[in-house]
Order: structure tokens, then sequence, then C-alpha cells
């Protein structure tokens, strides 16, 4: 459909992989929607091409599409054309498809854990790959930098940790020499320092291999620190394309430039509410003559919503965009800067929590007849003071015990020494990671919001109001009051969290992981929120993440944990620019970020 | 290992003892009187109760279930009322009939439930295969053994109806036919054993069949939308490759317990089936023993089935650390 | 995020029933609104009998005609007639041994997963105990022991029966008092009874009502096999199990005397299987 400029050079070199208007239908309990409308798109060897999307966005149905493997419990109706490597695969029979997969196109998956077969040994399971003899697994596990290849090779995937089995996954995919790697969010499950290790490895072995890799991501950082192209995705269309520096500086299309905007990073301005994208993906509605985007874009004109807008040239950078108004776009960045700074916090010299020589261990492994078990230590004495007023974060990686001191804190569990010591008859409130996971799927939104109104009905006016009002502060429509927790949004429900943390305000809020599986605007919206509530409800607040960013973003001080003890407190802007713990250090440096960001 | 097999001999005793606590306390139940019952209808009081002290009945309980614990030990089940043989010696006369057939069902029904849920999920049923395979599971035992008998015997004549051999007096080393038929020299003595078991093993086999294969399929659905399945796929194997090698194992779990839950009812349809077919073994000796309120042969033949139970859940549970070498015995 | 396709589509709204009858698909549908037609049917049976179930009114041994829709028995009472009545002494009892069953069952298994600790540890063990033990066989020799009787084939299934609703409604407390929902519901000051009813009951119910309907069938192929074995009540009384066994000899003469009330038994646990399998289906999603 459209011609790259900027792959003129290649032009000679067959490109690998030519998608052309492919559409694909899914039907989940009876309904069909289209989750993949006309797309176009072509890769070359040895290019690395960031597929972006929020969660929704077709980016995952994408993958599946190119290799085959799109569930067939929803009925999948895929129409268009892809040619991998000269041969077309819509409409093919299933022994083109399995030859394909087996020769030209592999994937990574999202969450190592998963892929590997539990009952098997990875020798057993690299051998069914194409290419899989004996040397080549070893070979192969040795390539992707696992230190014991045999060792590795006789196990079973659960002794291996997930860093491991990514690295495991990545050599089985890579081993059978494919054309094509599409790896899809692999990253997300791991920690940061691992992260980093994983993107290495894949931008080594493309060079290489002479494969294309597909990276489906919803993180434009970790998009940019690997990609040579990036497709934007935006409710199953794409939405803009091009060299990956040339979208990151001169976005063309409101929603690129919206994603770009609300990231945050090690540089972000923390003294002012970060940007956001307005709003939320609105449900499919037919779109089918108008721009998906348009009802949550701010530069939106009546033709948007008339004119499904094509894939053409853009005019800020060498790539393609489908925008009727292009040229629009680059104000929205000049709009950005002049959101009001935080006020400052009184944060008074007393404590609302304190935390002394707390330690605790877990019982591990199986029990034995009599019930006995072997036990591990989460955490080694700590100690830690968050004053009323302020916002402490809590920095670590997984299995550091960050989430067992946030429950030790909530009086969820019980230290095993050391003691706790909360200043307010009010205990303090939780939010917990998975907003949808702590509401209870058969209570309305408002029921649950009003629980804390302890002997209040919620049939009472007086009710009925304290609950309008809880709901209105968190920036939800009090009409969403009798819905229930599935007829709303991950963000809403995320709001309805905060409401009933807030409607009687605690002294102290605290937060595990609360944006550890959001998209980067759902993310930066509720950092906004937490920031915006602690400082006008004057809470204390606990932020637990294993993202330094956010910690930075939302922090009056950063608490680094490792294996069960702190080894750094500090103010955030010296804890980056100073880090006093070679552990801090390899965080900070694990940091995924833009090269056009900043000068980092 | 070691700890595996102290746990599962503990607890096979803790279940035995449970048994023969509950045993005891059904024997000590009876309405009649079984000193009476020993001195015969019209002895005198006297001998009665001389019989009552003579059989320890008029000690406290729990030396008599002290007795009786130890008479179990020692392998005395007690006298069988009917029979007037003692119920040890009667069980391991019927014992090898009933096994062979309990046996032959469970592997058929392993089978069929193997072969049911493979299809059934390669060709994804219609509302027909459904009823059909919810038809089959609420047949009742006597229904289906009857149906089985009535056409195959009765109308149609292929195969024998009744008993277990056509040979009159032969008899084996081990007592299961099939098995002695080889042993001995004679296949027309193992074919013709074969062709005795196949209508009650079908009628046994049929609800196993269903109920492990139906448990089976859901496993098998399940693990079949994995991400490793999905893993397996990528790689290009064929999708009869992907469920033999990362589906079956992986869902074997289940249906194995299912397959043990099976066998504790297979207990009660043995009767039936022995009982329709005239099968010479516990099953028909127990309903014979119900029909003369024979209670120490019901009992004994209670603890039997106990014992062969803690067998097969045992090797069950060894069946599913093999498939599954995360569950550690 | 979790790598499922058109996810985004809002899942599952509130209750209806045309969605629950869509859900357990039109055969299974069947099931779930024949079991309280035939429950109607077995409360009001004696009054609909075409005729007397316990009197001579025609001929012995008549085949199935248009006036008995089910021939007469060997001494000229209405087949029909006495399986309606059959279908009573069998589905109410099995009703009964669920409900009875369920109660005490699920009640234990409350109690114990909600207290936690020492007592759970001991109920659990009780209750696996009571699981691995050969069940049929026990109930059979109780039955032996204490005399027939539909009383006593009711207790003894019963007493082997409650554990299962122990250990389903134990399991899902557990899993569901470790649930985020649950802990959140605490932080926010929700106690007592009041978190049991509208936190954790609720989630717990749908296990139990799935293990119940599923296990009808069960208990009524149970109860005929007691009844099969002449366990159940003594020799007039029309209970389908042992109408079929008194007529075993009969097979190859008058069919219809041990098939048909073997065939309605087989109707029964077809609807009660189609009406477990439905909800199943409806309430899980599966």
């Amino acid at each position: 459909m459209v011609k790259l400029s900027h792959r003129m050079s290649r032009s000679a070199t067959e490109p690998v992989l030519a998608v052309k208007d492919l559409s694909v239908i899914l039907s989940r309990e009876g309904r069909p929607s289209r989750v993949i409308d006309n797309i176009s798109f072509d890769m070359f060897p040895c290019e690395i091409v960031a597929l972006v999307g929020e969660s929704g966005s077709g980016k995952t149905s994408i993958g599946l599409a190119l290799q085959g493997l799109l569930p067939r419990e929803y009925l999948p109706r895929v129409a268009g054309s892809i040619r991998l490597a000269g041969t077309e695969l819509v409409g093919a029979g299933g022994r083109t498809w399995r030859s394909a997969r087996r020769h030209l196109v592999r994937a990574i998956p999202q969450d190592p854990m998963g892929a590997l077969n539990p009952t098997m040994t990875i020798r057993h399971q690299m051998r069914e790959s194409n290419g899989g003899s004996e040397r080549s697994i070893k070979d192969w596990l040795a390539r992707t930098g696992l230190a014991d290849p045999d060792r590795i090779a006789d196990a079973l995937p659960h002794r291996l940790s997930g860093g491991q089995r990514q690295r495991v996954l990545i050599a089985m995919a890579m081993m059978a020499r494919p054309k094509l790697l599409i790896a899809d969010e692999p990253t997300t499950a791991l920690d940061v320092t691992i992260q980093a290790q994983i993107l290495d490895l894949l931008r080594d072995l493309t060079r290489e291999q002479q494969t294309a890799i597909l990276f489906v991501t919803h993180d434009l950082s970790v998009a940019a620190s690997l990609a040579d192209r990036v497709l934007v995705l935006y409710a199953g269309r794409i939405v803009e394309m091009g060299r990956i520096q040339d979208v990151a500086r001169n976005a063309a299309h409101p929603y690129s430039a919206g994603l770009l905007a609300a990231r945050f990073d090690l540089d972000s301005d923390r003294r002012r509410p970060l940007p956001t994208l307005p709003g939320e993906r609105a449900p499919l509605i037919n779109v089918a003559s108008a721009c998906s985007y348009a009802p949550r874009c701010p530069i939106a004109q009546p033709d948007c919503m008339a004119i499904r807008p094509p894939l053409e040239a853009a005019s800020a950078h060498g790539g393609a965009v489908a925008c009727l108004h292009q040229e629009q776009t680059p104000l929205l960045s000049t709009q950005r800067a002049d959101a009001k700074p935080w006020p400052a916090v009184a944060v008074q010299e007393t404590a609302a929590l304190r935390l002394s020589n707390v330690r605790k261990t877990y019982p591990t492994g199986t029990r034995s007849f009599w019930g006995r078990r072997q036990s591990q230590p989460v955490l080694r004495s700590v100690n830690l003071t968050i004053k009323p007023g302020e916002c402490v974060a809590l920095v670590g990686e997984s299995g550091a015990g960050k989430s067992t001191l946030l429950r030790i804190a909530a009086g969820l569990e019980a230290p095993e020494s050391g003691t706790v010591t909360r200043f307010d008859k009010l205990g303090p409130q939780v939010v917990f990671q998975d907003p949808v996971a702590t509401l209870t799927p058969w209570l309305t939104i408002g029921e649950q919001i009003g629980e804390r109104l302890r002997g209040v009905s919620l049939d009472s006016e007086y009710g009925r109001r304290r609950v309008g009002e809880a709901i209105k502060l968190v920036g939800l429509d009090p009409v969403l009051m009798d819905a229930l927790p599935a007829e709303i949004s991950v963000g809403q429900c995320q709001r309805a969290v905060l409401a009933r943390a807030v409607i009687v305000p605690p002294s102290l809020l605290l937060c595990d992981e609360p944006i550890s599986a959001m998209d980067v605007s759902l993310a930066a919206t509720t950092l906004n929120l937490l920031s915006d509530l602690r400082r006008q409800l004057d809470m204390a607040m606990l932020f637990v993440t294993h993202d330094l960013a956010a910690a930075r973003i939302i922090a009056d001080r950063i608490a680094v944990l490792k294996d069960g003890e702190l080894v750094e407190v500090a103010d955030p802007d010296a804890i980056i620019a100073a880090p006093q713990s070679a552990y801090t250090r390899s965080l900070i440096a694990a940091m995924p970020s833009l090269p056009a960001g900043g000068g980092r | 290992m070691l700890a595996y097999l102290t746990k599962s001999i503990v607890g096979a005793v803790v279940v035995l003892l449970m048994m023969s606590f509950i045993v005891f306390g059904l024997q000590s139940m009876i309405p009649a009187d079984p000193a009476r019952a020993v001195a015969g209808p019209n002895a005198p009081p006297e001998t009665v109760e001389a019989m009552r002290k003579q059989l320890g009945l008029d000690d406290p309980a729990f030396v008599q279930y002290g007795r009786f614990l130890s008479r179990l030990a020692h392998g005395d089940l007690g006298t069988s009322v009917r029979t007037r043989q003692p119920v040890s010696d009667d069980i391991r006369q019927y014992l090898p009939a009933t096994l062979e057939l309990g046996l032959a069902s469970i592997a058929l029904g392993a089978a069929l439930a193997l072969v049911m849920a493979v299809l059934q999920f390669l060709v994804p049923g219609s509302g027909g295969i459904r009823l059909a395979m919810v038809g089959v599971g609420s047949t009742p035992i006597f229904l289906s053994a009857l149906l089985l008998s009535y056409f195959f015997w009765f109308r149609l004549g292929w195969l024998p109806g009744s008993g277990r051999l056509g040979y009159r007096d032969f008899a084996g080393p081990t007592g299961l036919n099939l098995l002695d038929g080889i042993l001995v020299g004679r296949p027309d003595v193992s074919l013709d054993a074969l062709l005795h078991m196949i209508l009650p093993a079908l009628a046994l086999a049929l609800p196993i069949g269903i109920a492990v294969g139906r448990s089976l399929n859901g496993a098998l659905h399940e693990v079949m939308s994995q991400p490793y399945v999905r893993t397996a796929r990528g790689k290009g194997l064929s999708e009869t490759k992907v469920l033999l090698r990362h589906g079956l194992r992986n869902a074997a779990t289940a249906p194995l317990s299912m397959l043990g839950l099976q066998v504790r009812l297979l207990f009660g349809n043995l009767l039936i089936v022995e009982r329709v077919f005239g099968w010479p073994g516990l099953g028909l000796y127990t309903v014979q023993a119900f029909a003369s309120a024979d209670l120490p042969a019901v009992l004994g033949v209670a603890i039997v089935f106990g014992i062969l139970y803690i067998l097969v859940n045992t090797l069950i549970e060894i069946g599913q650390s093999i498939a599954d070498p995360r569950i550690s015995l | 995020m979790t790598g499922r396709p058109g996810q985004d589509t809002p899942a599952r709204p509130r209750f209806n029933w045309r969605d629950f009858f869509r859900r357990a698909g039109w055969l299974e549908s069947i099931g779930i609104v024949g079991v309280p037609v035939v429950t109607v049917l077995a409360v009001l049976a004696p009054w609909i009998t075409p005729f007397d179930p316990q009197l001579r009114v025609a001929g012995a041994y008549l085949p199935p005609s248009a006036g008995h829709w089910f021939g007469t028995d060997e001494i000229g009472r209405d087949l029909f007639s006495r399986i309606i009545l059959g279908v009573r002494y069998t589905w109410l009892s099995g009703l009964a041994v669920i409900g009875f069953t369920l109660i005490v069952g699920s009640l234990v298994g409350l109690i114990s997963g909600l207290m936690g600790g020492k007592v759970d540890l001991v109920v659990e063990r009780i209750v696996d105990l009571f699981i691995v033990l050969p069940s049929t066989l026990i109930a059979l020799a109780f039955v032996a022991a204490v005399g027939p009787g539909l009383v006593n084939t009711m207790i003894a299934l019963a007493i082997f029966w409650w554990p299962w609703y122990a250990r389903i409604s134990h399991d899902e407390i557990r899993r569901l008092k470790a649930r985020p929902h649950v802990e959140a519901a605490r932080m926010a000051g929700v106690r007592g009874p009041r978190l049991l009813l509208r936190y954790l009951l609720p989630g717990v119910v749908p296990a139990l009502l799935i293990g119940a309907s599923l296990d009808l069938a069960n208990v009524i192929m149970t109860l005929s096999l007691m009844s099969f074995l002449g366990l159940g009540l003594p020799a007039p009384a029309p209970e389908l199990g042992a109408m079929t066994s008194r007529t075993l000899d009969s097979l190859t003469v008058h069919w219809w005397l041990p098939i048909l009330p073997a065939a309605i038994i087989f109707f029964l646990c077809l609807l009660a299987n189609l009406a477990g399998d439905g909800i199943r289906a409806a309430l899980r999603g599966a």
C-alpha cells in the first residue's frame, strides 16, 4: 500500500515478510469482533520492527496470525495476504503452515514460565525443534549465555529461573534458523537487570543469523532501545509507521505523540503531573468509516468521525501515518508543559508507620507427612519509618521481599520478630496489584466502596451521597456506582479501588505494585491520581514497585530492598544521581530509555 | 522414596484399621445372637450361655475388638453362615475370577477412555456425540448388563452370556483362566475365557470409560490451551504429535484420580454384573450372602476389597508421579 | 497484556436466564428444565397415577398398549402407575440424600476452612479418610448389617457422601480467603458474618451447586443399585431397581417388566447428568 522511502536502499532485497490488507475477526461468546483491521507492512532480513500498542490493540493477535496459531475456540477468520519468504499463508493448508512454523517463523512468548512443557526435559523439547541435534542443543544453550548447558538440558522447566527459561526459549527458536522471529513482550515477566541482557542477546542473534524480528511491546522505550522501525497499532489498525528515531522525535499521529508523552523515565519531570492520554480506549463501535482514535483525540475535527483516514506518507518524517490532520500533531507537545506543579507537602517530623527490626521467614518446599516444613528468610531485620504525609517507594526485584514487607505493614501478616507501630487508630488501606481481582465480582462498585462507611446503609441518602463523592474524587462517573466490576474497564476498576481506600481517608495508604500490569498511559494516569490524592487527603504512602522510574516520580524517598535487606534509603534524585550501592547502580543501568528522550 | 513408602504404609494401615473398626461395629449390630446361631436354634439356654463364654461375647467391647484384629491379622475372617466354611477359604476360591474380570474391565475402561477422549478432541463433538456419552454414563449398570446379555447372547448368540469358562474341569495354577491357558499351553482355554469375559467386562468398563474419558477430555481441553502447547505447535509439530507428546502426559493427573474413584464404584458394579452373567466370583458370592443375611461373608469381602482398593490407589499415585515428575513420591 | 487476543470485550455482565441457558447448551438446558419438572411430578405422584399401583386392574402380563402404556405385571397391576410411584421413591430419596449431605458437608467444610489451624488439619484428615474408604461396599455392608429398608440405604449413602461436599466447600473457602478481593474486603473493615455472607458464600455456592447437580445421578444410580440387590424397600413396594431385579428371569418372555423400570432410571439419571453438565458449563463458562 505504502512504499517507504527510507527502505529504498533495501528495495533490491526481497522482503522476508509481506503482509497485505490483513484482517482478523475473532468471535467471543458468539460476538464477532475485528481485532486486526486491514493492515499492511513489510519486513526485511536482519531488521527489527517494533509493534507498539496498548493491550487490546491487536498486537498479540498479529503475532499469532503470522504463525497461524490464533486460538481455534475464537473461530478466527483471516482475510488478506501474508507472504512469508515467498509463500502465501492466508488460506494455506495445515501442511504449509506446519512447514512454515518449522522452518520460517518462530516465536518467543511473553511469559517464559508457562511456555515450556512442565513434564518434559529441556533436551527433549529442544530436540523437537528443527535442527535439534545434540550438538546444536548444547551450542545454542551456551550461545544464549546459559552457563551449564548440559545441566540445563537435562533439567525440567520448573528447576529453572524465569531468565533461564526465556534463554532456553530463545535458543529453541533460534536453533531452527528462522527467517522471522516474533517476540511477544519477551521481557515483561522478567526483572529489569535480566530484561536488558535478553534484549542484548536478541540484538546480537539477529545480526548473526540474518533473522528479522517482530518485537511486540506496549513500551516505546523498550522498542526504541532495540528496533530499527516501529509500527504503532491502535484498535487493530496501523496508525503510524517509520524509523524509530523519526517517530520518537517527530510523532505524526496524535496517538503516538500521546504515548510518547505519557511514558516516563528517570528524566521525566516529577514536580508536576505526568502527561497522559485523554480517556481510555472505547469498546469497538462501528468505526468502519471513522478514525478509531477520534473519540480520544485532542485535535479531532468533525471529519474524523466521518472518514477513515488512509495510511499515507507522513510530512514530519519518512514514514507513514493515518491521520487527517497530521499537521496539527506537533502542537500537542507544546500544550503539555503548562500543567500546574504539585503543591508542596508538609511532612511532619513524627511517624505514621515505624518498622523496627522486622524479620520474616517463609516455609519452603513440600510439607512432610507430619506437616513440618523447612523455612527461608524473606526479610532480615528491616528498619523503616514513614512520616505523616510522606511517600516512600520500596523498590526491588521479584523475591526481594517487597510484598511481604507491605503485608506486614498492613497487618495482613505478623512479623516473626521486630515491631510494627502505626500511629493512627484508623488502620491503613491497601491498593493491591490487580485492581480487577481486588473487587468482588458479584457486588456493585458502590456496595464495595460503601463497606468502609461502617454501619451506614447504601440505601440511605447520606450513604449514597458519601459514596458518590468518593467516586467523583477519583474521577469516576457516579453512575458507575451500580455497575459490577466486570462491566467496567481496568482503569475504572483501579479508580474504584482507590475510591474504596479513600472514602474515609486513612493516614497511611499502602500500594502493592499498582501499575506493574498496566499500559504506559494508564500507569501515568494512576501515578497522577495517587500523587493528587495523597496531597489532597494528607496521607502517608508506601509505594511498592519494581520500577525505579515510577518510584522516582511518586516518592519523597526511595528505599531499595535486596534479598530482604534495605540496601539504600535516600531522596529519589540523590539515589539516581549518586547511587551508593552496586545493586542500585545495576538497577539504574538496566533501565531502558528512549534515545531521543533526553540527554542520559 | 523411603518417605513415600512409609507414608503410604502408614496411610494404608490407618485406612485398614478404620475399616476393621467399621466392620467390627457392624458385626456387633447383628440383631440375631451369634451364640445362639452357633449353638443351634433348639439348644437349651445353658448351652447358649456356655457358647457365649466360649466365643468371648461377654468380654468388654475393646477386648473383643482386639481379638477381632488379631484374628484378622491371621487371615481369619470368620465362618460363613451360608456355606458353613471359613470365609477366607471361600474368598480364596472366588477371588481369582473377580480379579480377572476386574483387571480386564479396568484395562478395557482405560483404553475406552483414551480412545474416546482423543477422538472427541480431534473431532469436536456435536450434540449427538455429547448425548451419546451422557447417555452411556447415565445407564444403570444392571440395564447395560441386561441389554448386552439380551442382544449379544440371547438374540444374536455371538458371545457366551453366562459363566466364565466352557471347559468344566479346567484348573490352572493362578486361577486366572486367561493367563493359565497360556501357561499350561492351552490357547483354546484362553480364547474361551476371553470370549466369556467380553460381555461382563464391557458392561463394567463402560461407566469407567465414560467417566475417565470425560475427565481426560476436560483435562486435554485445558492443557491444549496452555502456552507450552502453543510453543509446541510453534515448532511446526503435527497436531497428533502435539496431542500425544505434550497433551496427554500433562493431562494425566486428573483422569488417573478419576480412575481411582471409578475402581471404588467398580466393587458395587461387580456384584450386579456377576449376578447378571452368572460369573462365579466374589460379587456373586456377596449377592448370595446378602440374600441369606450372611454377614461374616459380606464383611470379609468388604475387607478384601478394601485392601485391593488401597493397592489400586497406591498404583495410581505412582502412575501420577511418573506422568508428572514434579509430583514427588 | 495477558496475551489473550480480543480480551477487552467486557466479560459476562449481570445474570440473566437467556445467557445462562445459552452457555449451558440446548441439550443440557433440557436437563436443567427437566429436573424441577420431575421433582414436581414426583411430589404429585400419588395423585397422578392413572390406576391404583397396588391393585390388580387388568389381566397379568399384558404387553404395553394404549390402555396400559407400560403393560401389566405378574398379578395384573398397571406397570406405568407403579413406575410413577417408583420414580417418587427414587427421585425424592436421591434429592433428600443430596440435600442433607450438601448441608452437613458444606457446613463442616465451611467451619473448618474458616477456622483454619489445628481444627482444620484434623477435619481435613478425617475427610480424606472417608474419601479413601471403598464407600459403596461399606455402605452395602452397613445396610446388610442394620437390615434393608429405604431409610437405611439413605443413611448409608449419606454417611459416605458428605465428605465430598466438605472437601469442595473447604477448598473453595480456602481459595477464596486468599483471593485479593476478600483480603481487600477485610482491609476495608468487613468482618464476621458479613464477610461470610457477602464475600465468601456467594463464591462457594457455585462450586457446591455444580458438585451437587453432577452427583444427583450418582446418588440415584447407587440407590437403585442397592434396591436392585434387595437392600431397599421390602417386596410389594414399587422401587425401580427392585422391580428390575425381581423380574430379571422373565427378561426373555416379558421384556417390559425388567427393562422399563431400568429404562426409567436411565432417563432420570440422564436428566440429572445433563442438568449437572449444563449448570457446570453455565456457571464456570467451560
